[in-house]
């Protein structure tokens, strides 16, 4: 039979206890201590004065409006970006497919700040082409960005739950007669409706969380993540944004749970077959030329936003005088210090990430202990947690004795790599799972402790989740500015926060090549971790062979 | 994981640096830009031989308030420079400052009403309110019906400019209740400014959350005129090459910038000598060639295209009410405009 | 080389194991032979996977005792057991050469290079896997793997050599020669083996002691031909072959034989235990090789003959199953003379010899 296999304990081996001590000891520090105080650290008057607020009413209410518009159009265009990349023949679809990905790439603001400067007022498409005085600021501006921002996730998500649908079941559904709209509908749409409501929420809570558009394009329509830094940023009231970061944070979590609720309830089993397009017969001329235009003019909006980039990064005063520059990027040579503190910070938090996930991932999900599950939900815990309302309770409990890290580069290291873990863990869990438990049997049978085990056996077949744990780590770090803009002081700045002081000062230009330097030096980054963690065990040559 | 560790290395130094004290020395919290602040303690060092050393620095004169209250029962800094006074009055209503009256107002005559009644903080520049037009928009769309270029607060009310004009909120930035106070002051009674706020919002486009979001909408052609701090806008004018045009209107709210010593400083003697070198024309040349912004001296040199201070036409001010009032008056602009 | 069935080497008492509410083994007493192939057979979910997981060491046991040479070895960790496990999936470690995956526990051990070398040329000799050594187990085919997995845990020199399906990832070709080559390999090396698997095929010809496990506990363990031709109850009977099993009253007693009665239909059989009486509920068992078509009537006794009719028929080469329906029954008959063929519908007499009637006493409850 097979009933499963049931993970042994901790106490065998001393080490494995000292981890689970010291894993236990930094998540408690470091994610609910921060939890915690931020929801302590207001008094009953500042509850009361901005709940009372007609200003955060509103901002609250906006906050959930925009949620709700934002999820359902991010989460439809990547149904139809994910549908069309798996299981059509849409012309250039793989090209679609790829362009939809690199959104994920760049700074959450960057979409909101691109479409200032190609739509504003005085924007390069509606005022230079156009000739439209029209403002995108407010909430059309906010949808549009957002759904451009989040809709690659859903896409990603929704992709693989399509990917899980083999290919002959659709054509089963075929060669029953149903086609077209039907096949999609009574087939396609419930097989993917799990993976579509999981995208879903997922988006959802970002867009909950996000605090790049609204402060860069948000205008009067204000929400919760932009109130409660203007707190700080105008009045310096720390206690009234903590409240509003707990409003906040109070959905998000909710949505959270639902989300892992829902995807452990309705978790696709992988049916083994890849979906391959040759399977599938061509798709109908008008869904091609429909999908196509679809998929062809959300590309173009997503290019704009790096054509914007480029483009005001050498021009003079954007909207007022284009006589083409270099001096933007004089400037940026001034920003070195934030440049490096961007990469650094981002590089070592996401390097301890990833070890420190890949470590509480295996502890969970090979071994058996007391506190497995609390480790389990406290790992996963900042998944949850919006940027503003993780960094506020960073600067609560980290701003001042008795562990005061305020203006240090450990405190906004700490607070990325304790923000990103979760992203490391989740990936290294599925990973894990995919990995049998009889390879650990195997080894311990012949001897081998659990270290061994995790350094020679499981360690190394990890080694490549290891990375890209530490590519998302790094790419969330580098990008984001809700976690960091309440550490941030002179002394340990990184670059997002100096773009959105540039932007909200109007020196589009310099934000432009700052921000476009900003994605070249992640990206050189990548290109060389990938480079330096190489397969150097390809390269080891067993000494049995020569036997 | 040698990068690890030497990652790990290079942070223990920066919070060693942080932590390292020293007797001869100031620690300053700066709400003022970075290049103000660096150069001024570099020249307090080389006036004095005093080490100063600037440990905080941000924009945000609330931020570095509340840096102040989180860490009050151990101060680490012994002076606060820049931030407009009402966060110093606030840090001294919260008993987080300690008094000082610098020998050099009386030496220097530079006149007491820019100091703090109570005695606790020192005044020692000023910024002013401006009006800021986009001029190719008032060439394009207002100059041809004949009205002249905005030149008062009053002028805000025209009809022309409705939904052209940038204001920002009091409640998210210091700089616009200071707007609306120089209206109650200038229009003498509370229910006189709040007329004209009443009248103002039919014309405001957006209240902006920074003191300074008119600058950047209205350069870019959003709306056609805006309000802001005059020193803030004449440098990003003069940097940005903006298509505007400044104006500092009659009976213009300002705010005093001040500095403070904070209380319990380690470096009490040190800190005082900082204040009086604050009123000195060395630092009132470094802030204003860096900031635009007018020391309380008289007699410094300012940057090209900023108006002598004597040009200018302050609001009468009553500094108590307007500290008195900061809730009551942002409740009630609330309420008018339903922002 | 010792020989079989001499002293118990693996001795199990009242192994009780429980995962939350689901109680995987009940109180499960066994004792395995020196040098012997004993086989746990049973459907999934019947405990024979955790029995041997708790040999191995994988799981501590909630109750009893496991000793293995006549030594304690529940709570000993695993691999100072002397029991290593060949897994259902191999457990070849994926980023290491078979070389590497054969010697991996001799390095853990700590044993020199050239002891390692040494003995990984034998045993790769052995098994033949000498050519395979440097690759890795992605390119090595079912069979391969297989000889690899078997080689990591032989090289270790185990006391006792624990197999869990080791076949099942076979083809059914495969399986066949490897199924000898493994029956061979363990005669000739005397290691006491166990062997779990669901296919009583295998189990019947790989084994020296086959113990039939249902539902955590040990329904019947002996020698094959014993579980197969004197099945301890039903459900031995229906697992282990196929059987008609007709439930059936005895009439007469006479001779060292019973007559029976089973739906009206009459069967002879040999009196095995002395209980049954006249009056009694049994149990017959009739397997299907033992049951032949006729060539006509009076081939056979009265009383060793069964009237029927055919219901269909499949030809398997070697033979031709018939269902055929006997009064209320349906019966299973393998028939070895292929040159006749009855049709369906054809009305026949099926011969049997009563010494081939296997007589279980019926179960309270109906027993399956």
């Amino acid at each position: 039979m097979s009933t499963g296999t049931r993970p042994e304990g901790v106490t065998r081996e001393p080490w494995l206890l000292v981890t689970v001590v010291v894993l236990s000891a930094l998540l408690l520090a470091f994610v609910l201590l921060p939890l915690a105080a931020t929801v302590a650290f207001p008094r009953a008057g500042d509850w009361a004065g901005i709940l009372s607020g007609a200003r955060y009413r509103r901002a609250a209410a906006n906050s959930l409006i925009s949620m709700a518009a934002s999820t359902a159009t991010a989460t439809l265009f990547g149904f139809l970006f994910a549908f069309t990349a798996m299981r059509t023949t849409v012309p250039l679809r793989r090209l679609f497919r790829g362009i939809a990905l690199l959104p994920l790439f760049s700074p959450p603001f960057m979409v909101a700040f691109s479409y200032v400067m190609m739509f504003g007022g005085n924007g390069l498409i509606t005022h230079g082409l156009l000739g439209v005085r029209a403002s995108i600021f407010g909430w059309p501006g906010l949808w549009l960005s957002q759904t451009i921002s989040f809709f690659p996730v859903a896409a990603l998500i929704i992709e693989s739950a399509l990917r899980a649908i083999p290919p002959s079941v659709e054509n089963a559904a075929r060669n029953l007669g149903a086609s077209g709209g039907r096949l999609l509908r009574t087939v396609l749409l419930p097989l993917a409706l799990p993976g579509i409501a999981g995208a879903a929420l997922l988006v959802a809570i970002q867009v909950l969380a996000d605090f790049g558009n609204p402060i860069m394009i948000g205008g009067n329509f204000s929400v919760l993540a932009t109130e409660a830094w203007l707190r700080v940023e105008g009045w310096g009231d720390v206690r009234g944004a903590a409240v509003l970061s707990v409003e906040l944070l109070v959905p998000a979590v909710v949505l959270f749970v639902v989300q892992r609720r829902w995807v452990a309830a309705h978790a696709v089993p992988a049916l083994g077959t890849r979906a391959s397009l040759e399977d599938l017969p061509p798709t109908g001329r008008l869904a091609r030329a429909v999908l196509f235009t679809f998929c062809l003019l959300v590309s173009l909006l997503v290019l704009l936003v790096y054509a914007a980039l480029v483009m005001g990064a050498f021009v003079k005063g954007w909207g007022f005088d284009w006589t083409p520059t270099l001096a933007n990027f004089r400037d940026v040579v001034g920003r070195g210090p934030e440049l490096l503190r961007s990469l650094a910070y981002a590089g070592v938090a996401g390097l301890l990430s990833a070890l420190l996930s890949v470590c509480s991932a295996w502890l969970v999900s090979r071994r058996q202990f007391a506190v497995r599950r609390a480790i389990d939900l406290g790992t996963i815990l900042p998944a949850a947690l919006p940027g503003i309302s993780f960094g506020i309770g960073y600067a609560i409990v980290f701003g001042r004795p008795p562990a005061d890290l305020y203006g240090t580069a450990a405190i906004v290291v700490l607070s990325l790599l304790f923000w990103n873990i979760s992203m490391g863990h989740q990936s290294a869990a599925a990973a894990l799972s995919q990995v049998p438990a009889s390879f650990g049997e195997a080894a311990s049978n012949l001897g081998a402790s659990s270290l061994r085990i995790l350094r020679e056996i499981e360690g190394p077949l990890l080694g490549g989740t290891l990375f890209s744990a530490f590519t998302v780590s790094f790419i969330r770090a580098i990008t984001t500015l809700s976690v960091v803009v309440f550490l941030a002081t002179s002394s340990n700045r990184v670059a997002t926060i100096t773009i959105m002081n540039l932007v909200t000062d109007g020196f589009y230009g310099k934000a432009a090549a700052l921000t476009a330097a900003l994605l070249a030096c992640s990206f050189l980054a990548l290109g060389a971790a990938r480079l330096a963690a190489g397969r150097p065990v390809e390269l080891f040559t067993p000494a049995v062979r020569r036997a | 994981m040698k990068r690890i560790l030497f990652a790990m290395a290079a942070m223990l130094v920066v919070a060693t640096a942080v932590f390292a004290q020293d007797a001869k020395k100031v620690v300053i919290y700066a709400a003022l830009d970075e290049k103000t602040s660096n150069e001024l303690a570099a020249a307090f060092q080389a006036a004095t031989g005093y080490t100063a050393e600037v440990a905080l620095q941000m924009e945000q004169a609330g931020t570095v308030a509340g840096r102040i209250k989180t860490e009050a029962p151990m101060a680490r800094a012994d002076v606060v420079i820049g931030g407009n006074s009402n966060f110093h009055a606030d840090l001294a209503a919260g008993g987080y400052l300690e008094k000082y009256t610098s020998p050099v107002v009386k030496t220097a005559g530079i006149s007491p009403k820019f100091m703090d009644p109570d005695g606790y903080w020192t005044g020692w520049y000023l910024g002013a309110l401006c009006i800021l037009y986009n001029e190719k928009r008032y060439n394009d769309e207002i100059k041809p019906k004949g009205i002249q270029p905005p030149a008062t607060w009053d002028d805000l009310l025209n009809p022309a400019y409705k939904g052209q004009v940038i204001a920002s909120n009091p409640a998210t930035t210091g700089g616009a209740y200071l707007m609306v106070a120089a209206q109650i002051f200038r229009l003498g009674s509370e229910q006189a400014g709040f007329d004209y706020v009443r009248k103002l919002n039919d014309n405001v486009a957006q209240y902006t959350a920074g003191a300074n979001g008119s600058i950047p909408l209205v350069s870019q052609g959003e709306a056609i005129v805006g309000v802001a701090w005059g020193h803030d806008t004449l440098k990003q004018k003069a940097q940005g090459n903006l298509p505007i045009v400044v104006v500092f209107p009659k009976d213009t709210g300002f705010e005093i910038g001040a500095a403070s010593i904070i209380k319990n400083a380690p470096h009490r003697e040190a800190a005082q000598k900082f204040i009086d070198f604050l009123l000195s024309p060395e630092a009132g040349k470094i802030n204003s060639a860096n900031g635009y912004r007018y020391p309380v001296r008289k007699g410094v040199a300012l940057p090209a295209g900023v108006p002598a201070f004597e040009s200018l036409a302050l609001a009468p001010w009553d500094l108590k009410a307007a500290a008195a009032n900061v809730d009551a008056w942002k409740k009630r602009w609330a309420e008018i405009t339903g922002k | 080389m010792s020989e079989t069935g001499v002293s118990p080497h693996v001795i199990l008492q009242g192994i009780t194991k429980s995962f939350g509410d689901f109680r995987a083994l009940s109180g499960v007493s066994l004792e395995i032979p020196r040098g012997s192939f004993t086989t746990f057979l049973g459907p999934s979910g019947c405990g024979k996977t955790t029995l041997l997981r708790t040999i191995a060491g994988f799981y501590e046991p909630d109750s009893g005792q496991i000793s293995i040479n006549g030594r304690r070895v529940d709570g000993v960790p695993s691999h100072l057991r002397g029991a290593v496990m060949v897994f259902q999936d191999y457990a070849l470690f994926p980023h290491l050469s078979a070389a590497e995956n054969i010697v991996y526990g001799l390095k853990v051990k700590g044993l020199p290079r050239p002891e390692r070398e040494r003995r990984l040329k034998r045993i790769a000799d052995y098994l033949s896997v000498t050519d395979l050594l440097s690759r890795r187990p992605g390119l090595l085919s079912g069979g391969q793997q297989q000889r690899v997995a078997l080689a990591r845990a032989l090289v270790m020199e185990p006391e006792v050599l624990l197999l869990d399906e080791p076949l099942s990832n076979l083809d059914a070709k495969l399986r066949e020669t490897v199924r000898a080559e493994l029956r061979r390999l363990q005669q000739s090396l005397g290691i006491t083996t166990i062997y779990v698997t669901h296919d009583q095929t295998e189990a019947l010809s790989l084994s020296d002691q086959l113990v039939v496990m249902n539902a955590g506990t040990v329904v019947q363990a002996g020698p094959p031909r014993q579980v197969y031709f004197a099945p301890a109850n039903r459900f031995v009977a229906s697992f282990v072959g196929t059987a008609n099993l007709l439930s059936a009253r005895v009439t007469e007693v006479a001779d060292g034989h019973l007559s029976c009665d089973a739906g009206g239909l009459s069967l002879r059989a040999r009196r095995s235990s002395e209980t049954v009486e006249v009056g009694c509920d049994v149990v017959l068992s009739v397997r299907p090789e033992h049951l032949s078509l006729l060539p006509q009537e009076g081939s056979a006794p009265a009383g060793e003959r069964l009237p029927g009719v055919v219901i269909s028929s499949l030809f398997e080469g070697p033979r031709v199953r018939y269902w055929i329906r006997a009064q209320d029954h349906e019966l299973i008959v393998d028939d070895y003379r292929r040159d006749q063929a009855a049709p369906a519908g054809a009305a026949v007499f099926l011969g049997y010899f009563p010494e081939q009637v296997h007589v279980m006493e019926a179960e309270p409850n109906g027993g399956d």
